[in-house]
């Protein structure tokens, strides 16, 4: 239907991943007006990016473009001192990855996501799940643990082992310390 | 690196883990009761109606589908061939009605003890409709070979092929459930085998009949469905002969 350039594609988008999007968008923000703003938004950006873009997982395409500008929201929300899962969660990142510099080049944050793809793709199923849950779609440690039926400790320690071995695993490939 | 930094890369991990974990629900390991394949098929055939994928173990075999479905009209053996490495002849209308309605493609890895993975395999989930009533066939290359247990009701051969009959009571509940002690002695009782992920509590009764055909394993699954044992080993038949005339 994006092909066709029908407008009931943003219609049956929003009846498939609207709650995808909202989950993204809340765990982001923690905001329900901004959250339905982001909502919309996704949809618009979507349907102007389609064609010519031909994603092959719609949901993680459109998870990608709320979860972006999600962010460029909660920049702005941040500086008005409000908080979110978001803050945790990078905070915690940012915390075992201070080694590490900053890249602001496109191509070196690719190769990382590639090296962090790598990784997650080498480590156990249950702690990749947690980690893309927690870091990707910013769900809280809570909402993880009631997902999979884990305790809150075991999410916990899951996700600090995962980070210290990521950690190593970077350094070991030559990511600039 | 900076939280902007981490977040932009982090947006970019690879769409199949993030596709993964988008369709993830509790991680159950069963290395009990009824160690079959069918706590799994259950398990797809209950989430599959739900708005998201499914995904379950079975026997040290982890599977997750999307609920989009990859073939709207009965796909070819040429094509399932190039597709998933596997060229089963389908049936698009079974005699007693029910019609084929979509093929969904299904990821498994297959674990050993230790949690290594053995194979990766793509598996075929077919959706047969009559009516209200629905019917899945599963059909995957899985080095592992259907069901191997000793579990099955009953067993007939056609053409060669023995055809395993299971039928149990399967409990979904939900994904943070704890099970009670009453649970777990129904559990090893086999009275119920459980499965995660529902909104509420129910049982369904559910019917399976698996086969393995020429290095192909081959399942149909039933819940709650008025077909009998005998129906379903009519309509495994209509497959048998499909595979046996092509």
């Amino acid at each position: 239907m994006y092909f066709a350039r029908q407008e009931e594609a943003i219609v049956q988008t929003a009846h498939k991943y609207g709650k995808l999007i909202r989950t993204i968008a809340y765990n982001l923000l923690g905001n329900q007006a901004d959250c339905e703003e982001c909502e919309n938004d996704t949809y618009r950006v979507a349907w102007n990016k389609i064609p010519p873009a031909r994603p092959v997982y719609l949901s993680v395409y459109l998870g990608r473009i709320a979860r972006n500008l999600a962010f460029d929201q909660y920049a702005y929300n941040t500086a008005a001192k409000r908080n979110s899962e978001l803050e945790v969660a990078l905070s915690e990142l940012e915390k075992d990855l201070a080694g590490i510099s900053s890249v602001e080049d496109e191509y070196e944050q690719k190769r990382i996501a590639n090296l962090i793809s790598d990784f997650l793709g080498q480590t156990s199923r249950s702690k990749r799940l947690i980690f893309v849950r927690h870091y990707w779609y910013a769900d809280s440690l809570a909402e993880i643990a009631r997902r999979y039926g884990f305790s809150l400790s075991k999410v916990k320690s899951s996700l600090m082992r995962t980070r210290k071995e990521l950690k190593k695993y970077l350094e070991s490939h030559g990511v600039e310390l | 690196m900076n939280k902007k930094n981490l977040f932009y890369i982090i947006g970019m991990l690879d769409d199949q883990l993030v596709e993964e974990a988008e369709n993830s629900v509790k991680i159950v390991k069963r290395n009990r009761i009824r160690n079959i394949t069918l706590i799994a098929v259950a398990a797809l055939l209950l989430f599959g109606v739900t708005a998201w994928a499914a995904e379950y173990f079975r026997s040290g075999t982890y599977s997750h589908s999307s609920t989009i479905p990859s073939y709207k009209e009965v796909p070819s053996a040429e094509i399932l061939q190039k597709d998933l490495g596997i060229a089963p002849h389908l049936v698009e209308d079974f005699s007693n009605g029910y019609s084929f309605q979509a093929g969904y493609t299904v990821y498994s890895e297959a674990y050993d003890q230790t949690g290594k993975v053995n194979q990766k395999y793509q598996e075929l989930h077919c959706k047969y409709l009559k009516g209200q009533d629905r019917l899945s066939l599963f059909i995957n290359g899985a080095e592992a070979g259907a069901d191997q247990d000793s579990c099955y009701l009953a067993s007939t051969v056609y053409r060669g092929v023995d055809i395993k009959y299971f039928a149990y009571a399967n409990k979904l509940v939900p994904g943070d459930y704890q099970l009670t002690e009453q649970d777990r002695l129904d559990e090893q009782a086999g009275k119920y085998v459980f499965s995660y992920g529902s909104e509420d509590i129910s049982v369904s009764q559910v019917q399976v009949l698996s086969w393995t055909e020429d290095g192909l394993n081959y399942s149909f699954c039933v819940m709650d469905s008025p077909l009998t044992q005998e129906q379903l080993y009519h309509m495994s038949r209509e497959l048998i002969d499909l595979q046996k005339n092509n």
